[in-house]
């Protein structure tokens, strides 16, 4: 069974010297996984004497959960939104540095000899929704289904009651024991593909399911499956919302404390997010090994639209509290908070200054 | 075809009489390139004439002629409806070139609005733009009717199962007498800057209030702008369908000329168009360089997001088989919409034979 921790503060099992920090990113398009391969984050910590510790490096009783819910008290955290919405939310403070916006909400998956053509075809059918077993943690991959068909079915002019959703248990075991992103994901690049509840299409216990782009892109190359909507084929950004836009998080009291090197971490990102800008080509290669297309050239044609460069935009704050509104009413997350309030913008000021 | 840029002995006597009066909207069309560039000011030098700017003129009722074309000796050149209100209704013009450079128009509602798609509109409230000048076509309006109504189709809707609100302006024309148009849209960037903020128009601003559901906006780069900030998104945006008409609406723009002036100084509209042919390939060449030229020109806020649209569209002006059945297809919507009383053959109208011989010359 596993391991689950409660909701305090941080782990005391991990020691952690006083100029020391950990990151973890999430296998999505943010400068700050450019950055780590390049070893741009490590160079920015050296220059202000800090050490860079890699949070997946620890064993998984240790580092899995953290990575989810910010217990440990100096960790940058960088991807996904929704586990640091729910960590900031009800598990521990921590202050919202950046954001990056994503230009693929996902789509709609069915199998490819299915008579069904458009959503509306999935009337009366079963979706198949992942839900994991693992109660440490926020099942961020079920929120964010759970989204993507509920917009789904909005876009056909369905709702909830008109389709059944089936649950798709897993048992969400942690890993890690990885030296670096890219090590960790290249462990686990065909489960990424073949989540629980694409099993379930595949073997006909389900007739659709919400896929990333990413993932839907290669699993349609088996022949095994297609895709009837895809989100990033619409002209309206808050379908692009799903665990996104991506958030760069650090515990508060450590950002208090060492100032300066959450600006060398925020530093290193900057220059990762101009020189992916400038070379998209380059950092496709780079970012496909620590994220989800499957090929460089699907990376390069996912990635031609962003902007990596952090930003507290407007519209990216709006985009997170699209986000953080689901999970409340959606019983995500328990407690609401004020989006603007865990974002500090000073630190990507004094970064930006810095150059 | 050279000597044809030879002003004659007698042109040169009656150097006043071969005076050109121009005016140009502020949109992506060649013209407006080809006067930053000098090119008009140099073609009509070559043939013993000049240009002047409509709106340098000191008269405070100097743009009436943009809309309304009473001037013996004005060529135009920008959004068609109303070039097409003059012809129909007012004086004889020529029409001697098009150019389909337009966004079809986004349907925009507010970013928290439960509302996906056109069709969740039906029973809501559109903005739509209401001119306060009773002198003139309300081209703002007639273009956000045409979009509107189009996209309402295009979800097996039409206008009755929308409301309508009026979004007035008093639209004052109160800028005071510029060079060139780039000196009359400077004003105007001021004034919108310093008028809303933010929120860039009366219809967005009355979005965010609540009064409406939905806009139809189809400028270059305003839409990003109102999604910048965050509390709008676009549902629908009609360049994203195969269906060429349904940009159709203040585009495909529209060079004319008043008849008696092309009657008498052929010469004189060639050289301006060979300009404008010069600047809509230089245009076409070189979008990037084009779209900062343009941001001055135009009310457009973004050099980047008109560079982008840019490279969808042909800047030669052209009397080409589609924009003219283009053409047809707006002139009989303000007909049978009542922006125009009269109806007229839009082939009649074009005569292809200045562009002819301008393209011939270069």
């Amino acid at each position: 069974m596993v391991e689950v921790l409660e909701r305090n503060p941080a782990t005391r099992s991990v020691e952690v010297d006083a100029r020391e920090a950990y990151y973890t990113i999430c296998p999505t398009f943010v400068a700050s996984n450019v950055a780590q391969e390049l070893g741009w984050i490590e160079e920015e910590f050296r220059k202000v004497g800090a050490k860079l510790s890699y949070l997946r490096a620890l064993p998984p009783e240790l580092g899995y959960l953290p990575h989810f819910g910010h217990q440990l008290d100096h960790l940058f955290r960088d991807g996904g939104n929704i586990p640091s919405i729910w960590a900031k939310a009800d598990v521990t403070d921590t202050t919202l540095l950046g954001l990056t916006a994503s230009h693929h909400g996902g789509q709609i998956l069915v199998r490819a000899d299915a008579d069904i053509a458009s959503v509306a075809d999935l009337k009366g059918r079963r979706f198949g929704i992942s839900k994991s077993l693992n109660t440490g943690k926020v099942d961020w991959w079920r929120a964010t289904s759970e989204r993507g068909i509920l917009v789904a079915l909005r876009l056909a002019g369905l709702s909830r009651a008109d389709v059944e959703l089936i649950d798709v248990t897993h048992e969400d075991k942690g890993f890690g024991h990885a030296s670096r992103p890219s090590e960790l994901w290249a462990q686990r690049r065909t489960d990424l593909f073949y989540t629980p509840e694409v099993n379930a299409l595949k073997e006909g216990k389900v007739d659709a399911v919400y896929t990333s782009h990413g993932r839907g892109q290669a699993l349609e190359r088996s022949g095994a499956f297609k895709a009837i909507e895809d989100f990033s084929r619409y002209p309206d950004w808050t379908l692009q919302v799903a665990n996104s836009p991506y958030a760069l998080t650090v515990n508060t009291d450590f950002a208090r404390e060492n100032r300066d090197i959450v600006v060398a971490f925020l530093r290193a990102a900057i220059r990762a997010a101009r020189w992916i800008n400038q070379n998209r080509e380059a950092a496709a290669e780079i970012l496909n090994r620590v994220t989800y297309h499957q090929t460089v050239a699907d990376t390069a044609a996912a990635i031609s639209g962003t902007d990596f460069l952090l930003s507290l935009s407007p519209q990216n704050l709006a985009g997170l509290d699209i986000q953080k509104k689901f999970l409340v009413e959606h019983g995500y997350v328990e407690k609401d908070f004020d989006s603007r309030k865990w974002a500090d913008n000073s630190y990507l000021e004094e970064a930006l200054r810095s150059f | 075809m050279g000597t044809n840029f030879k002003p004659s002995a007698t042109d040169v006597a009656n150097a006043a009489s071969r005076e050109l009066l121009y005016t140009i909207c502020p949109v992506l069309v060649a013209s407006n390139v080809a006067l930053e560039l000098g090119w008009i000011d140099d073609e009509l030098a070559r043939v013993g004439a000049s240009a002047t700017y409509l709106r340098s003129l000191a008269d405070e009722d100097a743009w009436k002629p943009h809309y309304d074309h009473s001037s013996d000796r004005l060529i135009r050149d920008g959004g068609n409806s109303p070039a097409v209100w003059a012809k129909a209704d007012l004086r004889p013009t020529v029409l001697i070139g098009l150019t389909q450079a337009q966004p079809a128009g986004k349907i925009i509602v507010r970013a928290d609005a439960d509302i996906y798609r056109v069709a969740d509109l039906k029973g809501r409230a559109f903005g739509i733009y209401k001119s306060l000048r009773s002198e003139k076509i309300d081209h703002r309006r007639a273009t956000t009717e045409h979009g509107i109504l189009a996209a309402l189709a295009l979800h097996g809707l039409g206008g009755a199962d929308v409301q309508w609100v009026d979004i007035e302006d008093r639209d004052s024309h109160k800028e005071v007498p510029a060079r060139t148009p780039a000196g009359i849209w400077a004003q105007r960037h001021t004034d919108l800057d310093a008028l809303v903020s933010g929120t860039h128009s009366r219809e967005a601003r009355a979005l965010l209030e609540g009064r409406i559901d939905a806009i139809y906006d189809y400028s270059v780069g305003n839409a990003k702008r109102l999604e910048a900030s965050g509390r709008f998104k676009v549902i629908d945006d009609l360049d994203l369908y195969p269906d060429w008409t349904l940009k159709i609406a203040n585009a495909p723009r529209t060079i004319t000329i008043s008849k008696e002036f092309a009657d008498t100084h052929r010469d004189v509209v060639v050289a301006f168009l060979r300009a404008a042919i010069r600047a809509g390939r230089w245009v076409n060449a070189n979008p990037d360089a084009a779209a900062e030229v343009f941001q001055r020109t135009t009310i457009y806020p973004d050099a980047s997001e008109i560079a982008r649209a840019l490279r969808a569209y042909d800047l030669v002006p052209n009397l080409s088989a589609q924009n003219l059945a283009g053409l047809t297809i707006e002139k009989n919507f303000l007909k049978a919409h009542g922006y125009i009383r009269n109806d007229f053959d839009v082939a009649e109208w074009a005569d292809a034979s200045f562009l002819e011989e301008a393209l011939a010359s270069l």
